[in-house]
């Protein structure tokens, strides 16, 4: 007689490839969302926020726009790296972060017509009417511009994944083009970010304010980009590890090691920029303030220390360290923007006046946050991001 | 590899605990009330300037009540039995030697009292705390003047008794003079004046500076008197110089006139008494000069609460050092200039100027442009005709019956109603005024009440009562710029229905009439009707005719 | 891979192309200075003269049409808080107590129609124009809401309709510039009883606010607000106390606002061109180590190559060389073996012939023979 077949371990069963965790809580806000969605576009923008009149701009802006974009720049800091001061090795570190930044800037535009009026004539100012006299129609020109960039620079993975082999060979021919416009764009609209603020000096206070703040912008935004790029791979190591291939695993290591080190050095010479700022606006006396204070916290604390962090990984080798000091880079740079833009801002309003977000638009923000984890993974696992498509090897 | 994580993170923790311990400062800012009254700023002179610091801020009240309980001899040094108002020195040892005077003296005792864990004031290391330009301390000091009634209640007091004992008055107690032949201060009878005509505001040679002399004056007999338990004024900084405690002292009204062989009646002339001096033999007064002044010292000094407001250096003739020209004892302003500045209340059209502004005045007067020399009429003062002193009369008596003739006259002449009058009948007693109708009815206007009011309140004044000789004076603060104010024409003869900003200042006529009322009341105190309660001058309109 | 000709001509191109785009942005507005539209008109509010009746408010909410308040424009009890201008209120009046005026001050604030307005450089559709007229005007068929208009005013004038989902629209005073074009006074000149407003050509304004602060220098602080701030408004005011006591701010500074980003906004076209000189150079740079690295690899490998052959060769050399001399030596050994075996077997064949041992073994070397 035969023995019936073994039955599957009880772990098999119990394993539900839907309702994982991470699907359960990316869901929930997602479908939250689509809640304040539909709210957001039946009721208005006041009916989910706190802005008002004197605060017109909350964490919409502050965080998913500011932020956004300054973490989004992993894309052409790695582009830069590889391509043009020729560090081959960075190449497995350039489609992941080419990756993020096209999340990142599309989740960025996809915000934007939550805290925009009437989201359907975002194209005006590109098409219709340039007002060209304003900073912000050059962040919205670079942005839909590199934004285009962007997904050109991604569709190899997608034409490989889709095995579209003529279009593959088009778009390699002209990614020196793109990488070298991205690169152009990205300073424009950077620093153009910070200069948004350059046409309020009435509201934003001495310490942040500065005739370099397109500066500080753009130079916070290359090691933004580099410690979002560290930070990733941290979390793609953690959660996604069996889509690294083997080259991706070995290199991502030398990629920290690389970035690490010239983080270091920009963010030494980001605070030194900020000292000098501060020296030719005369505004030391603000440092013995209460403001001055938080103004030291988000510089030393978050900007040189992690800098120190850094130098001290790379010496000792250490990615653990290094990967600290990532993660608390990104916290910096968070910080940072949102004083600019929310907190520093109209400082000297009482405090009845000021503006915190309410639940519904942070839960918003999260959303988006969400949708773009989520997106991220998905494309991760389908398209050739963390591993080399076998039919193009040597294509990256 | 994971011995430099944990390595690191004592390093986190560190940099954590060095941050926080920034956030609680040992002094969080007080909350002071923003107004004090015994701020003294401390700076110790030094010719070199070689301070390094802004001057310290020192609450003295706040020390004395707390700590000394207004015992002078905690802190300062006697010389003579008078306390010196130095800090814990009879004379200044220079910068170095007295900055470290104050720095051991005064944060010594707050270290002191630091130790036992007492309130304390800052310490040698924080230097911003004291040597603050920031801090939210605002002084609010109001200097101190000895008027008639304080002055007088100090003629009469038991308690202060004259330098030299059997002296009727007791004048010598405070007022001196200096003589320098002998170097030394005495009391001249009848030649008592205010102490800052010596005292300035800053020491000079010997000569301390008025702040100190004060002090050192009127506390130490103060607290000399405190000290025996009798009656006397205050030893701390808030009873003299906060406003409302000022207010708050006993006031003796009409207190006798000072006896200081001050005239009733004086005759104004610079060049008067050169011509009396002058050998030529005629005395004919001259005609390139303007006429004398018959001034009403009388008067004036009653309105006045003390000497100084327009004795401000001396009690000698303005002409001493107001001469025509200027002099350097003058500043070099001129005589005209000395009685006739605008925004002086130490000349005269500026002490009459100020008084325009008083509630009483200024319906008017606020709203009229400030006249310069062109349009003024100067014999209102200039009253004295050439032919009054001619020939110059010799002496001083004769002078001065001159100007009392003329003062008594005018008084006469301001109660009686001479100059142009109105029959009460020729006023209209009610003016409507509805051109301009449109949301409202016609406003009714009590015309009548409100010229006989104001009639009755210039009469009680006596400056107004000089200045404004008849009615027509008075009807030309509404109907001004007429012709003839007793018969003026319409205000829209000038003031256009359809206003185009005019570059001469003229309102349209909405914002004249408006303008007009509404200002007077404000300017007057009046609260009734309020500006805003339009139906209280002109109803609403039922139906609009539009 | 090298720069190709084509590929540099196309980028300098780009280059030349963008900037040719960007260039419109140059004009720096540092250099210039406004002084208005002539004949521009504006408004002079004079805060000694304003009573804080509200009938300024009342004419604007009717004039523009807009819905009728909670609180009606008689209530004064409103003033009691310090408001700001919303979606449908265009202007407001305030009350303030400053210290040592025994009267309560009123100031109307309203959209100050900048000469140089900041919400007009920072509008990125246009949406909002300086006029001929003097009036900022907002064109609700481009705007896309972004408020960066309502961030950029120093006087925190724009509101928005937050509550409309569909069309909302930024809402400030328009200087009624339809009542203007008519001919007509703004709604709140023509309403105000006390001639507070008072409408002109901005330059006779300004005039007549210096006359006024003139005949009366006990009344009106001696500054014109608006004259100059932000480099100037077409609103003035002059004011019976500190304007800073008005809330009305006085650290703003005379520069206009656009020069403020004008600097920034210059640097796009530089960045633009120097930066594709950059880059590329950079590239063209790490390239040329590149290159230089890898040819110095292939000559030090050729290098080692022939040192290492010649070596090589030198040694076969050798051990050839060594190799025929043992082998002669060895052949020649074996010969004289040979022949020394061939001796001894012939000696033992010819002992009886001869006793005498044969001295030389070549002599048995077989020759031609004639007996056999």
């Amino acid at each position: 007689m035969e023995h019936p077949a073994p039955a599957p371990p009880a772990s098999a069963i119990r394993q539900n490839t839907v309702f994982t965790p991470f699907n359960i809580i990316s869901g929930t806000i997602i479908i939250i969302g689509c809640v304040l969605t539909v709210l957001r576009f039946t009721k208005g923008i006041g009916a989910m926020t706190n802005l008002n009149d004197t605060n017109p701009w909350g964490i919409w802006i502050g965080f998913d726009l500011l932020c956004g974009v300054a973490l989004a720049a992993g894309g052409y800091v790695t582009c830069a790296a590889c391509y043009i001061f020729g560090f081959k090795h960075f190449r497995c570190a350039v489609r992941p972060a080419v990756l993020t930044a096209f999340l990142g800037y599309g989740l960025v535009v996809f915000a934007l017509s939550y805290d925009v009026g009437r989201p359907w004539r975002l194209p005006y100012p590109i098409f219709l009417s340039q007002g060209t006299s304003s900073i912000l129609f050059e962040v919205a020109l670079c942005v839909f511009l590199y934004l285009n960039v962007l997904m050109l620079e991604f569709s190899p993975a997608a034409f490989e994944w889709l095995n579209w082999k003529y279009a593959r060979y088009i778009i390699g021919k002209v990614s020196m083009v793109l990488v070298i416009f991205g690169i152009i764009l990205s300073t424009l609209h950077q620093s153009s970010l910070g200069a948004l603020f350059l046409l309020v000096p009435s509201k934003v206070h001495p310490l942040w304010l500065s005739g370099y703040l397109p500066v500080y912008f753009f130079i916070s935004s290359i090691f933004a980009g580099m410690s979002m790029v560290i930070f990733e791979h941290s979390l793609v190591e953690r959660f996604l590890h069996h889509k690294l291939d083997l080259e991706h695993e070995v290199e991502s290591n030398n990629v920290a090691m690389g970035f690490a080190k010239s983080a270091a050095f920009l963010m030494m010479g980001y605070i030194m920029i900020q000292l000098i700022g501060i020296a030719m606006d005369n505004d030391w006396k603000y440092l013995f303030t209460r403001w001055g204070l938080w103004y030291l916290v988000e510089i030393v604390g978050f900007v040189g220390l992690p800098a120190i962090l850094f130098a001290i990984g790379f010496r000792e080798q250490n990615i653990k360290l290094i990967q600290m000091a990532a993660w608390w880079t990104v916290l910096g740079i968070v910080l940072n923007r949102l004083n600019i833009s929310l907190i520093a801002f109209n400082w000297q309003l009482p405090l009845a006046q000021r503006y915190f977000p309410s639940w519904m638009e942070i839960m918003t923000t999260l959303f988006i946050v969400t949708i773009g984890v989520v997106a991220f993974k998905i494309i991760v696992t389908l398209m050739p991001v963390l591993y080399a498509h076998p039919d193009f090897p040597d294509d990256h | 590899m994971t011995n430099i994580v944990s390595a690191a993170r004592p390093r986190l923790i560190f940099f954590a605990l060095a941050i926080s311990l920034c956030l609680f400062p040992r002094h969080a800012a007080a909350a002071q009330s923003p107004d004090m009254f015994d701020l003294i700023h401390i700076r110790i002179a030094d010719d070199a300037a070689r301070h390094e610091m802004p001057a310290a801020r020192f609450l003295h009240d706040k020390h004395t009540k707390t700590l000394t309980d207004q015992n002078c001899s905690a802190c300062h040094l006697k010389e003579k039995d008078r306390f010196v108002f130095k800090f814990q020195r009879l004379k200044d040892g220079g910068l170095d030697g007295d900055k470290r005077l104050y720095h051991e003296k005064c944060a010594g005792c707050h270290e002191e009292r630091g130790k036992k864990g007492l309130a304390s004031g800052p310490f040698t290391s924080e230097c911003r705390l004291c040597h603050s330009q920031t801090s939210g301390i605002q002084s609010a000091a109001q200097p101190v003047a000895m008027d008639k009634s304080l002055h007088y209640r100090h003629e009469i007091s038991a308690a202060i008794h004259p330098e030299k004992a059997g002296e009727k008055t007791n004048c010598s107690a405070c007022h001196h003079e200096y003589d320098k032949a002998i170097d030394k201060t005495l009391y001249v009878k009848g030649k008592e004046s205010a102490c800052r005509y010596c005292h300035k505001a800053a020491l000079a040679d010997k000569t301390r500076s008025f702040q100190t002399v004060a002090h050192e004056s009127c506390l130490n007999c103060h607290y000399l008197l405190h000290s025996t338990k009798q009656k006397a004024g205050p030893t701390d900084c808030e009873a003299c110089h906060d406003a409302n405690r000022l207010a708050g002292i006993a006031k003796v009204e009409d207190a006798p006139r000072i006896k200081r062989n001050q005239p009733d009646s004086v005759l104004m002339s610079l060049w008067l008494k050169d011509a009396q001096l002058s050998q030529k033999a005629s005395k004919k007064p001259s005609k390139q000069f303007v006429n004398p002044v018959a001034f009403n010292h009388k008067l004036h000094e009653a309105k006045s609460e003390h000497c100084y407001i327009c004795h401000h250096a001396s009690l000698e003739t303005c002409g001493a050092c107001h001469t025509r020209l200027g002099s350097d004892q003058s500043q070099l302003t001129r005589l005209d200039q000395a009685m006739h500045s605008g925004g002086n209340t130490r000349s005269c059209v500026g002490c009459h100027q100020k008084q325009m502004a008083s509630k009483d005045c200024a319906g008017c007067h606020s709203q009229m442009v400030k006249a310069g020399f062109a349009g003024a009429d100067c014999t209102e003062c200039h009253s004295i005709g050439k032919n009054q002193i001619d020939p110059i009369p010799v002496d001083k008596a004769a002078w001065t019956q001159i100007a009392e003739k003329d003062v008594h006259l005018r008084t006469e002449q301001r109660g009686s109603g001479a100059g142009d009058q109105i029959k009460t009948s020729e006023i209209p007693e009610e003016v409507t005024i509805d051109v301009l109708s449109d949301q409202y009815e016609g406003a009714k206007f009590p015309h009548r009440k409100i010229v006989t009011i104001l009639s009755e309140r210039i009469q009680k004044n006596e400056l107004a009562g000089h200045f404004h000789d008849g009615m027509p004076t008075l009807c030309n603060g509404c109907h001004h710029h007429s012709l003839d104010p007793a018969a003026p024409p319409k205000c829209a003869s000038c003031h256009g229905i359809a206003p185009e900003p005019e570059l001469d200042g003229r309102p349209g006529l909405k914002g004249a009439y408006h303008g007009q009322c509404i200002t007077c009341h404000q300017r007057m105190g009046i609260p009734t009707p309020a500006a805003t309660d339009c139906n209280a001058c002109h109803k609403n309109r039922t139906q609009s005719a539009r | 891979m090298g720069i190709t000709r084509r590929q540099f001509f196309g980028w300098m191109g780009a280059a030349v192309g963008s900037q040719a785009a960007f260039a419109s942005q140059a004009k720096a507005a540092a250099t210039n200075h406004f002084t208005g539209h002539p004949g521009s008109f504006g408004v002079l509010h004079d805060i000694s003269r304003c009573i804080g009746c509200r009938k300024c408010e009342a004419a604007c909410n009717q004039v523009n049409k807009l819905p009728a308040p909670e609180i009606p424009f008689d209530d004064r009890a409103v003033l009691g808080q310090i408001r700001r201008p919303r979606a449908e209120a265009y202007t407001v009046v305030n009350q303030f107590k400053p210290k040592n005026k025994p009267a309560a001050v009123f100031v109307k604030t309203q959209c100050n129609h900048c000469l140089e307005p900041a919400c007009v450089s920072a509008c990125f559709v246009k949406a909002l124009t300086k006029s001929k007229t003097g009036a900022v005007v907002y064109d609700a068929s481009l705007c896309v809401g972004c408020r960066y208009c309502m961030i950029a005013c120093p006087f925190d004038i724009p509101a928005y309709e937050y509550d409309n989902p569909f069309t909302p629209e930024i809402t400030k005073c328009t200087l009624c510039q339809p009542r203007i074009e008519k001919n007509q006074r703004p709604g709140c000149v023509d309403a105000c009883p006390q001639e507070a407003l008072t409408f002109g050509a901005r330059e006779d304004l300004i005039k007549i606010a210096g006359q006024r602060i003139d005949k009366y220098p006990d009344r009106y602080e001696k500054h014109i607000y608006g004259e100059h701030e932000m480099g100037g408004c077409n609103w003035l005011y002059i004011a019976n106390a500190p304007f800073t006591d008005l809330n009305m701010r006085e650290d703003l500074g005379i520069t206009p606002a656009p020069a403020l980003t004008s600097g920034a906004l210059a640097a796009v076209p530089v960045v633009v061109s120097l930066w594709v000189v950059f880059i590329n150079g950079l590239r063209a740079i790490s390239k040329r180590k590149e290159q230089i690295a890898e040819e110095e690899k292939i000559q030090a490998v050729n290098a080692a190559v022939e040192t290492e052959k010649g070596r090589f060769n030198l040694e076969i050399k050798q051990i050839k060389e060594k190799a025929r001399t043992e082998k002669e030596a060895a052949v020649e050994k074996e010969v004289k073996k040979a022949l020394e075996a061939a001796a001894q077997t012939l000696n033992e064949i010819k002992p009886a012939q001869t006793t005498e041992p044969v001295k030389n073994a070549e002599t048995l070397l077989p020759e031609k023979q004639e007996n056999t």
